[in-house]
């Protein structure tokens, strides 16, 4: 005597069914674990390695650089004579663009209260030439400081800037804490 | 048989031509001759000063095995700092007279016969020169940064960098009030403060001298805490202090004449006292890049004293003969 194994054409198209959504459950539960847990990672500037040498503006593979400068708030001085913001032989310390040190005028100066200028980056017109960063860092407190914006950023397989960043700032970070911001210790350290 | 030797030549030629235009075009464009084109900020420009304003020669160097130092002072012509916990006390020739251990780091120090004077991040404390301890003041509130430590007139003079004030107390230890500072022509916008810099001394008149970083304005307070009068210097070129927080440190030469310590492009200058540039003490060039200021002394002979934060040194610099 045998087994009857014989399944009719409703059983296996309904048991098909079951199998079919239980691999599709899985499936989509699994990959959904996956992306959670596995890391992305993206590429960013340290601005403590940075030596503003410029290259960001010139090789980024997009015609804007995706590199723009960004202002930690808290490390500023908010100063009438920004290092910044003037060429260092301005003629006066007025927004005249010939005073500018930003070749796009990508820097807004704005008036607080005496002695209290704000500096505001324009990111539209920001080429991340990185000018107004070295004078900061050089004759400042350091507040200006370039990032790579991810809302820009293709996130090339090899970031065509960390291949000749001299400094070897670039390097890829995760992607759930995408950006370096300095700040916060300006009165626990001398900076 | 010569058509296609020419030929041969010609295709030679041309083939070298195309190698060294090759090679040439690798070389121009290699990662390290590549540069970031027109945008370049080229500030090393301002790092070189002419000879002809250096006025002293570095001759000797204290390494200093700690992690951050803190100040350098300068009472009966020996040196006293400190680095980390600890205070050296050493003779004007370099020698070590006394090292003596404290509990944690001292940011700046005070000097004269009856006592020790130790500056901490929040309260102060005085030791006798055999470092028993003779009183310590109540901490100050968490955004205290206490930075700076004069003696004038029988009152111990404290900055408060995270308040922006300066504190007065009794040798006793006791609170003696405090002020806030005015602006070059007296704005009642009091002291600007962006960093962790903020100093003070006290000159041959027994003149209580404030630097309002700021505004790179260098002011004269009575005890009382009233604007006597002020100079200023703003500006890039050597003459001037720039950014947000220069002049970081200073101190007096004993004939009243000011040393300045800038942070950022660091560099060591003399203002006569009118508040004139005078001459460079240490360029750039003698300091990292983008470091701190050094901290400032100078002994009777006019040796400066710099307590050099990134290279954890004490220097030494002697005035040049003319």
């Amino acid at each position: 005597m045998s087994d009857n194994k014989y399944i009719d054409r409703r059983n296996f198209i309904e048991r098909s069914f079951r199998i079919g959504l239980g691999a599709a459950v899985a499936g989509t539960a699994g990959y959904t674990l996956l992306k959670l847990t596995r890391r992305s990672y993206v590429w960013q500037i340290d601005p403590f390695k940075c030596t503003q040498c410029g290259r960001c503006q010139t090789d980024c593979v997009l015609p804007v650089s995706a590199v723009k400068c960004v202002h930690a708030y808290d490390l500023c001085g908010y100063c009438d004579l920004c290092g910044g913001y003037f060429k260092p032989d301005a003629n006066e310390l007025s927004t005249a663009a010939e005073n500018q040190l930003c070749p796009t005028q990508a820097i807004k100066r704005q008036f607080v209260e005496e002695p209290y200028y704000e500096y505001i980056i324009v990111e539209e017109l920001c080429i991340g030439c990185g000018k107004c960063v070295k004078g900061c860092t050089s004759f400042g407190n350091g507040s200006l400081i370039l990032q790579i914006r991810h809302d820009i950023c293709v996130n090339c397989n090899e970031c065509a800037i960390a291949r000749v960043c001299p400094s070897d700032a670039i390097s890829r970070i995760p992607v759930d804490e995408p950006y370096i911001i300095k700040g916060d210790f300006s009165f626990t350290n001398k900076s | 048989m010569m058509k296609n030797k020419g030929i041969l030549i010609i295709i030679a030629i041309l083939a070298m031509a195309i190698v060294a235009l090759v090679f040439q075009d690798i070389r121009k464009s290699s990662i390290e001759k590549r540069s970031g084109g027109d945008f370049i900020y080229d500030v090393e420009a301002y790092k070189k000063v002419s000879p002809t304003l250096i006025s002293h020669k570095e001759t000797r160097q204290l390494l200093l095995d700690c992690s951050k130092p803190g100040g350098v002072f300068v009472y009966n012509n020996t040196i006293y700092f400190t680095a980390d916990d600890e205070l050296y006390i050493i003779a004007a020739d370099g020698k070590q007279k006394k090292k003596l251990a404290f509990h944690s780091h001292i940011n700046d120090l005070a000097v004269n016969d009856d006592a020790i004077y130790l500056l901490y991040d929040n309260h102060l404390e005085a030791y006798s020169h055999d470092k028993e301890l003779i009183f310590n003041t109540e901490k100050e509130n968490e955004k205290s940064v206490f930075t700076s430590l004069v003696l004038k007139d029988g009152a111990i003079f404290v900055a408060d960098a995270g308040n922006k004030r300066i504190l007065r107390y009794h040798t006793d230890g006791n609170p003696a009030g405090e002020f806030e500072g005015t602006g070059a022509k007296g704005e009642n916008y009091g002291f600007i403060i962006s960093s962790a810099y903020f100093d003070m001394d006290v000159n041959g008149d027994n003149e209580l001298w404030i630097v309002n970083t700021g505004i790179h304005t260098m002011q004269h307070y009575s005890g009382n805490g009233d604007l006597k009068s002020s100079w200023k210097q703003t500006g890039i070129n050597i003459e001037g202090f720039a950014g947000c927080c220069n002049p970081a440190h200073f101190a007096f030469l004993p004939d009243g004449r000011y040393i300045t310590s800038e942070k950022g492009m660091v560099r060591v200058k003399i203002y006569d006292q009118k508040g004139n540039f005078e001459s460079v003490v240490a360029a750039p060039e003698k300091f990292m890049d983008n470091g701190h200021a050094p901290d400032v002394a100078a002994l009777d002979n006019n040796t400066i004293l710099l307590l050099d934060y990134d290279k954890k040194m004490l220097r030494f610099f002697e005035q040049l003969e003319k």
